[in-house]
């Protein structure tokens, strides 16, 4: 009796039965739509509204794609399923087998190469007190600039035929280097290039967070060098390790440029999907080894969320900062280092920007301008660099508006933790995919017929849209981690979305982040110039881009214009990042005061 | 000069334009416990981490036993260092923690050996093979003082191994190190703050100020004749009592000295005791006794600003009714009263905030 009657009060409910099993689940929803009803204002509805459109957004770019090249793969040209009738196919295949096996290869080989040349070079600028760090830094980072195929090429002019070392510089040196670039020592070193600076830049940010009281408890217990680098240094970046290992194995594993250049006859994955879909115009098979480049990316990707989790546990509060001293052997090591690194860099750049003007490596080389002209049929004149910067700049703008509204939403938001949990999974969901896969996936959808989205196909609209589902991750993770940092008494503000909520979202919240929506909008604008799987298989006739024309021109013969391209990139993005680094020192005067209260 | 103990000589360190230690002369007796006491910022850990060789003086010497140890690195030194965050390795278990130094040094058999006596020794085998993030904070800080002692070093160094632990905590694990000390008879320097650890623990007290040396004694010493107006304010509670005039000396006397009486008790006994009649102003109970902080007044019955605190046993405040506005005599017992030059005086009031 009296329970019924506090269940009565508790629930304001009293047409429920007084029943201790419960109510039955049609009226448990029931009850929870009531409660909604009852504790939702019109602010609660708005942010529903506005989740639940951001969730179908995240699956029209992300999810349906992905099921569409699923249905690719399992289903027959009319329809009915096909089981692994292509697997089978596939794996029958001894070409595209061994493609399989030299993609590991390559991703294996890139790994171990990369990943202790960044890491050296990642302690040496955290843990030495050498002049010129940023200098060295700048030149550790600027393959992230230039699109993949641009190392090929520089390597091309330095190690190819008629290349700069190959050749004994033209014959002037008494011996010559050969090294046999096309096929997998070519593109291995071009992913050694290319992945070099992300697992630099992973490692650097967990070696320059390690805990110095560690180093002085070891030193006190008698620990040498050696002894301190196994058992402090080591296992305090292991997990920051593990993430670059797998960032590596995953970028070398799906990459497209380089192989396409210097990759001769030595197939990998990337490159066969591009044959299997552009010149056999065999989908099915394109969607089976999309399905199998994927699948190791998704696996890497898995274990990386795990990773990067615990790597967070290691730090703690109490942590002190690594101080360095004094050591001047130590320092003419690292010096010597990191000066070769930066020599690396720069010369491959510096072969790309020669080669692209002069007249004819080797033998004319005196200066013109005539590879900027882009005369050749394969290339296509100016317009695909205005293509691209054009959608470069589309990307940037949409793309970091629609990351920053929803990783805000994921991240102020306190109601619907599902659909929230859910947002946040797609959200860095595409980390995982490869940029031919989402490009693939675009085309089976948007190419669809029967799909009312499909006026957009061949659009400059589809290219942003792949672009900016394809890149999507990083920002959102910028935006979520700056959005975090923020004071939490805005929050309880923004809890009432009315009037007040937006003024304190336009003065308060978008002002502090401004830092992040800036660095956002670089990322989304650099990616967009330089890639060339998602875009390869969408562009449309007339809508040609600069990373395309490379790529043609390169198949062509046309080298020293695709290089030229390939400067007009790499220096768009450099001017980019430049003017953001002038900006944000500005702004970091002006904010720095503003936190520190 | 001790030739036993470790002996510091015209040590200076500065930071940049900052002078953190100037002209430290300290001895440190072998087998005893030592302790830094200052506040904070005044320089101690800077001083210990000279000591322990993590840092180098600008100048000056660190001998052991007459040895001039001062070029010597940490890793050479052989002394067990318990740092204030403990600064365990977050990767290892509780016996990894602990058999790290022995590891190398002594032969692998041994190493168990010792780890199990550590164990054993500090009450850790239940937890031996859980992790830092694992254990409380108590325990952290066992673990933390089992891994520095191990190795059975020359000098133990510890500073303020007990501030990030909670009050009852805290007091059970000053004892056991008290005991450890004296069980293992090794020579220790603790850093503190805290001035009751300090009194609680240290068979020598030495107090430190703005990265001077300002008094060293035994905790009874320093506590009784504090020989400047900074160190009796330092260490327990003090009155001061301002005079006037110039170039008189300053005067100070503990709370727990002070006899009060009933009012007009003026010439109880007479033998040099100075006494005054003040009003109480606030009692504060404090478990054992009570603390009485009274206005003095003068011949003409006006209350003086500063008050003087008096504490008192529960009896006597019972026996006197003490309550506020109750006016009563105080008296200051000349073998109790504290006297500093004037010169002093002047110094510390600039020294004060
Ligand atoms: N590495 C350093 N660089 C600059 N200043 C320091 C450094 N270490 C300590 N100091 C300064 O020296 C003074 C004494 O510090 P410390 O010895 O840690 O004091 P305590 O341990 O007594 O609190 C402080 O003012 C501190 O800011
Ligand atoms: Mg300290």
């Amino acid at each position: 009796m009296t329970r019924t009657d506090s269940s009565a009060r508790i629930d304001s409910q009293p047409q429920l039965p007084p029943d201790n099993r419960g109510p039955a689940p049609g009226s448990r929803i029931q009850r929870t739509f009531e409660r909604f009803r009852r504790s939702w204002g019109t602010a609660e509805w708005i942010q529903a509204a506005a989740l639940l459109t951001m969730l179908l957004l995240l699956t029209v770019l992300i999810i349906l794609p992905l099921i569409s090249i699923f249905k690719q793969a399992f289903l027959t040209v009319d329809g009915s399923y096909a089981g692994l009738a292509y697997f089978q196919t596939y794996l029958e295949s001894p070409a595209l087998l061994q493609s399989l096996q030299n993609t590991v290869f390559v991703s294996f080989m890139t790994t171990i190469i990369a990943v202790p040349l960044a890491f050296l070079l990642a302690y040496v600028l955290t843990r030495t007190d050498i002049r010129g760090k940023s200098l060295y830094k700048a030149a550790a980072l600027l393959p992230l600039f230039a699109p993949t195929m641009m190392h090929g090429i520089g390597l091309t002019y330095l190690f190819g035929h008629q290349g700069l070392i190959s050749t004994g510089f033209f014959g002037w040196l008494p011996f010559e280097l050969r090294i046999p670039l096309y096929g997998p020592v070519g593109i291995i070193i071009s992913e050694v290039i290319y992945t070099f600076p992300q697992a630099f830049l992973i490692l650097t940010a967990a070696l320059s967070i390690s805990d110095y009281r560690l180093y002085e408890a070891a030193e006190t217990l008698g620990a040498n060098k050696l002894k301190k680098l196994f058992t402090v240094t080591l296992p305090s970046v292991k997990y920051a390790l593990m993430s670059a290992i797998i960032v590596c194995a995953t970028l070398s594993f799906t990459d497209f440029g380089a192989p396409k250049v210097v990759g001769g006859q030595f197939n990998v994955l990337a490159t066969d999907i591009f044959k299997q879909v552009v010149g056999q115009q065999n989908m099915a098979l394109g969607a089976v080894v999309s399905i199998v480049l994927t699948l190791p990316a998704v696996l890497a990707f898995v274990i990386d969320r795990i990773v990067t989790r615990r790597q967070q546990a290691y730090v703690t509060s109490r942590s002190t900062p690594y101080a360095v001293r004094p050591h001047r052997m130590r320092n003419g090591v690292a010096h010597t280092y990191a000066g070769l690194i930066a020599l690396a860099m720069l010369t491959l750049l510096a072969a790309v920007v020669t080669a692209s003007l002069v007249k004819v490596w080797p033998y004319q080389m005196t200066f013109s301008w005539d590879n900027y002209k882009f005369t050749d049929s394969a290339a296509g004149g100016f317009a695909p660099f205005w293509n691209s910067l054009r959608m470069a700049a589309i990307t940037a703008v949409i793309g970091t508006f629609i990351t920053f509204l929803f990783a805000y939403l994921i991240e102020h938001i306190r109601i619907l933790p599902l659909v929230r949990q859910a947002g946040y999974f797609l959200s860095i969901m595409p980390l995982a995919l490869p940029g031919l896969v989402i490009g693939l996936a675009y085309i089976f959808f948007f190419n669809d017929p029967g799909n009312p989205l499909n006026v957009i196909y061949g659009t400059m609209s589809i290219l942003v849209l792949a672009n900016i589902a394809h890149f999507y991750s990083v920002p959102f993770m910028t935006a979520t981690t700056s959005l975090k940092m923020m004071d939490k008494e805005f929050e309880n503000v923004s809890l009432s979305m009315n009037v007040s909520w937006l003024r304190s979202f336009m003065r308060i919240t978008l002002p502090l982040s401004l830092p992040a929506i800036m660095e956002m909008a670089i990322y989304f604008f650099i990616n967009a110039m330089v890639t060339v799987s998602a875009v390869i298989f969408l562009y449309g006739a007339d809508l040609k881009l600069a990373s395309v024309a490379i790529v043609s021109m390169d198949d062509a013969g046309d080298t020293a214009q695709a290089a030229a391209m390939s400067v007009l990139i790499i220096c768009t993005n450099l001017i980019v990042r430049l003017l953001y680094e002038a900006y944000s020192a500005r702004i970091r005067h002006k904010t720095v005061a503003w936190r520190e209260r | 000069m001790n030739p036993e103990g470790l002996t510091i000589r015209d040590v200076r360190k500065t930071f940049g334009a900052f002078q953190a230690l100037s002209d430290i002369q300290i001895d440190i007796p072998k087998g005893k416990f030592t302790c830094l006491l200052g506040p904070s910022g005044c320089g101690k850990t800077t001083l210990l981490r000279i000591i322990s060789g993590l840092e180098r003086p600008d100048s000056g010497t660190v001998l052991l036993g007459g040895r001039d140890i001062t070029p010597l690195p940490a890793a050479k030194r052989n002394f067990g260092i318990v740092f204030q965050s403990y600064a365990l390795f977050p990767n290892m278990t509780v016996s990894a923690n602990i058999a790290y130094g022995l590891k190398g040094k002594i032969p692998r058999r041994d190493v168990e050996a010792k780890l199990d006596e550590m164990l054993r020794l500090m009450d850790l085998e239940a937890i031996r093979d859980r992790y830092p993030s694992q254990i409380s904070g108590g325990q952290q800080q066992r673990v933390a003082l089992a891994r520095a002692v191990a190795l059975s070093p020359e000098v133990l160094l510890l500073d303020e191994p007990l501030s990030a632990l909670d009050a009852k905590v805290r007091v059970k694990l000053r004892e056991e190190l008290c005991l450890l000390q004296q069980r293992l008879g090794i020579t220790t320097v603790m850093v503190t703050h805290d001035q009751e650890e300090a009194l609680t623990m240290a068979d020598r007290i030495i107090v430190m100020d703005h990265g001077q040396v300002v008094q060293i004694g035994t905790p009874q010493e320093v506590y009784d004749r504090p020989n400047t107006p900074f160190v009796a304010d330092f260490i327990g509670a003090i009155n001061f009592f301002p005079v006037q005039e110039k170039n008189n000396p300053l005067y100070a006397m503990r709370p727990e000295h002070i006899i009060i009486a009933p009012d007009g008790a003026e010439d109880a006994m007479d033998d040099g005791f100075r006494s005054f009649r003040a009003v109480v102003q606030h009692i504060e109970f404090r478990g054992a006794f009570y603390r009485i902080s009274l206005l003095p007044i003068d011949e003409n019955g006006s209350a003086a600003v500063t008050a003087v605190t008096v504490d008192v046993s529960a009896q006597v405040a019972q026996q006197y009714r003490l309550e506020r506005d109750t006016v009563m005599t105080l008296q200051l017992p000349a073998d109790r009263l504290l006297q500093y030059p004037p010169k002093a005086v002047g110094a510390y009031a600039e020294a004060r905030p």
